[in-house]
């Protein structure tokens, strides 16, 4: 199977666009991506675009607007991994020699909902009883306090350190850094988070160009390698889980670290799915970083800063960069190329060489989450 | 007012001598609504109870009760009564949540004593993981022309 590479890159800042519509949030990073990448728009033979609530061909409506149309079109909705799960097919095709230039969108526009949490499926079990994703991950947090003994404070933590990366990160929705305090006595969602440990409604969009690792080497620039790419859903269970330790992600892990051939100690810097502060410390432990029970520490050591042992979010995470669900996916990936890249500036994780993304949602009845996908890069 | 039962009886072999609760006319009707019908059951003597769905070929128990086995595939399901007290396995207590509710409200995860384990609202507003809580029905909200909304609950009262 052929090496794929990731050529180019481009996002729009995430942030709340309630005048614009999906198709013009999303063309503009596409177009950078392709700019980003110095190829010419023609040599694209295939798009996947992610999207949860984009509505009817979504990646069509877009990829009108630049005149992009008449080569295959796939829309892929998998909640919160639409656009990783995008990446993945295209890493598929590409390796398979089905195609040897794709495309990859993750655009989502929530501000059509107006504010309040994400709407679900009012089909499931759980959300006609009342279930909202922040209660899913508040349960979470309940449970690990209880049986590692996490404090409030070091939940809180996690905001701040991802408010201060954001900060740094044009890009992020949210760039004003954040205390403890300021965490703490924000409006109470889903005890014990609050507002500044659950990630912001908001609109974005992001765009890669996947190509041969031949063609990106004579496109001329530093070609980062997709190492592994891998994509799960969730174990459905109707008895006992441990909802300290999201089985769905520590399968994934264990599946993207053999498919790459390294071990968490190998990994640099990482964009995983902080969708809510809890989750941040639970994907420390399912991604060995640091062993069970210890995420709190570990992040009080500032083992996890951008200057740290393993920079986690140094993009400023869901949290402060914000999550437009469909779009996360892809836009990590623009921030882990950047940094493999040695592009971010302020927020430039040193020496970064092997790079990792992580997506996973979708709250269902009897899911640890519906699905999840995990990339491995490097240099 | 006529009721609509939910529970499909006509695949659930060996009933035992329950009935379908009664879910209450639609949605945006006044009187009652309640939440999660498909999991409850009336008793001879007029109390509510959980119901899971028994896989007859792999013993497995679901809640609601399916019409086809997901652990098996298998389609001879048999209404089963449920345990009705279970520990609280976690909870939260939601600030911004589904609009029709009481403000705030908890809800959570019970596992009963036969290793189902139960989504539920939750009575009161202190919880305890691990807490022995047990299962009536009770009102968590109301709709917009004043209909009561019951649900499947647990609690400690």
């Amino acid at each position: 199977m052929r090496t794929v590479c990731v050529a180019g890159v481009g996002m729009t800042p995430f942030g709340k666009f309630p005048n614009v519509c999906t198709a013009d949030i999303a063309w503009p990073a596409i177009l950078s991506a392709i700019d980003d990448a110095g190829i010419d728009r023609r040599q694209i033979e295939v798009a996947y675009c992610g999207t949860v609530f984009g509505g009817m061909m979504t990646g069509q409506r877009t990829l009108a607007k630049l005149g992009l149309t008449g080569i295959p079109i796939i829309n892929i909705e998998n909640a919160c991994s639409s656009s990783s799960t995008a990446l993945h097919q295209a890493v598929l095709a590409v390796r398979s020699g089905a195609y040897d230039v794709g495309l990859v969108i993750g655009v989502e526009k929530l501000t059509k909902f107006g504010g309040g949490t994400l709407p679900l499926e009012m089909e499931d079990w759980e959300v006609r009883q009342g279930m909202v994703m922040p209660a899913l991950y508040a349960m979470r947090a309940h449970r690990y306090m209880t049986d590692f003994g996490l404090t409030r404070n070091q939940l809180a933590l996690v905001s701040v350190k991802n408010r201060a990366n954001g900060a740094a990160n044009p890009d992020a929705q949210i760039r004003s850094p954040v205390t403890v305090e300021d965490v703490l006595s924000s409006r109470p969602i889903a005890d014990p988070l609050t507002l500044f440990q659950c990630c912001p409604t908001g609109d974005g969009a992001a765009a890669l160009i996947v190509c041969t690792s031949r063609i990106a080497r004579c496109l001329g620039r530093a070609a980062i390698t997709v190492r592994a790419s891998d994509l799960t859903s969730g174990r459905f269970t109707e008895g006992y889980r441990d909802m300290t330790s999201p089985e769905i992600t520590v399968r994934g892990a264990q599946e993207a670290y053999e498919e790459a051939g390294i071990d968490p100690t190998d990994v640099d810097v990482a964009e995983v799915h902080d969708a809510f502060s809890i989750a941040e410390l639970l994907y420390y432990e399912a991604f060995g970083f640091c062993g069970r029970g210890e995420a709190g520490q570990f992040l009080e050591s500032g083992a996890t800063r951008i200057d740290g042992k393993i920079a986690v979010n140094p993009s400023g995470g869901l949290l402060a960069k914000g999550h437009p669900i469909g779009a996360t996916g892809a836009a990590q990936v623009v921030e882990i190329v950047r940094q493999l890249r040695r592009q971010c500036g302020e927020r430039q994780v040193e020496n970064a060489t092997i790079g990792l993304t992580h997506a996973t949602g979708g709250g269902i009845t009897g899911f640890d989450h519906g699905a999840c996908s995990i990339h491995i890069f490097s240099r | 007012m006529t009721s609509t039962f939910l529970v499909d009886m006509s695949t659930v072999t060996e009933a035992r001598s329950l009935k379908p609760a009664p879910r209450g006319g639609s949605p945006a009707a006044t009187g009652e609504h309640l939440l999660g019908a498909e999991s409850v059951a009336i008793t001879p003597d007029g109390t509510a109870r959980l119901v899971a769905g028994l896989c007859n070929a792999c013993g497995r128990r679901f809640l609601p009760p399916p019409k086809v086995c997901p652990g098996c595939a298998g389609s001879r399901i048999e209404a089963e009564e449920q345990p009705t007290s279970g520990r609280l396995y976690s909870y939260a207590r939601v600030h911004v949540g589904r609009g029709d509710f009481h403000l705030p409200y908890s809800i959570g995860y019970v596992d009963l004593d036969n290793g189902l384990r139960v989504f539920a609202n939750l009575r009161g507003e202190r919880h305890d993981i691990g807490e022995r809580v047990t299962f009536r029905l009770a009102e968590v909200g109301v709709n917009k022309l004043g209909g009561r909304l019951m649900a499947p609950t647990f609690g400690k009262d």
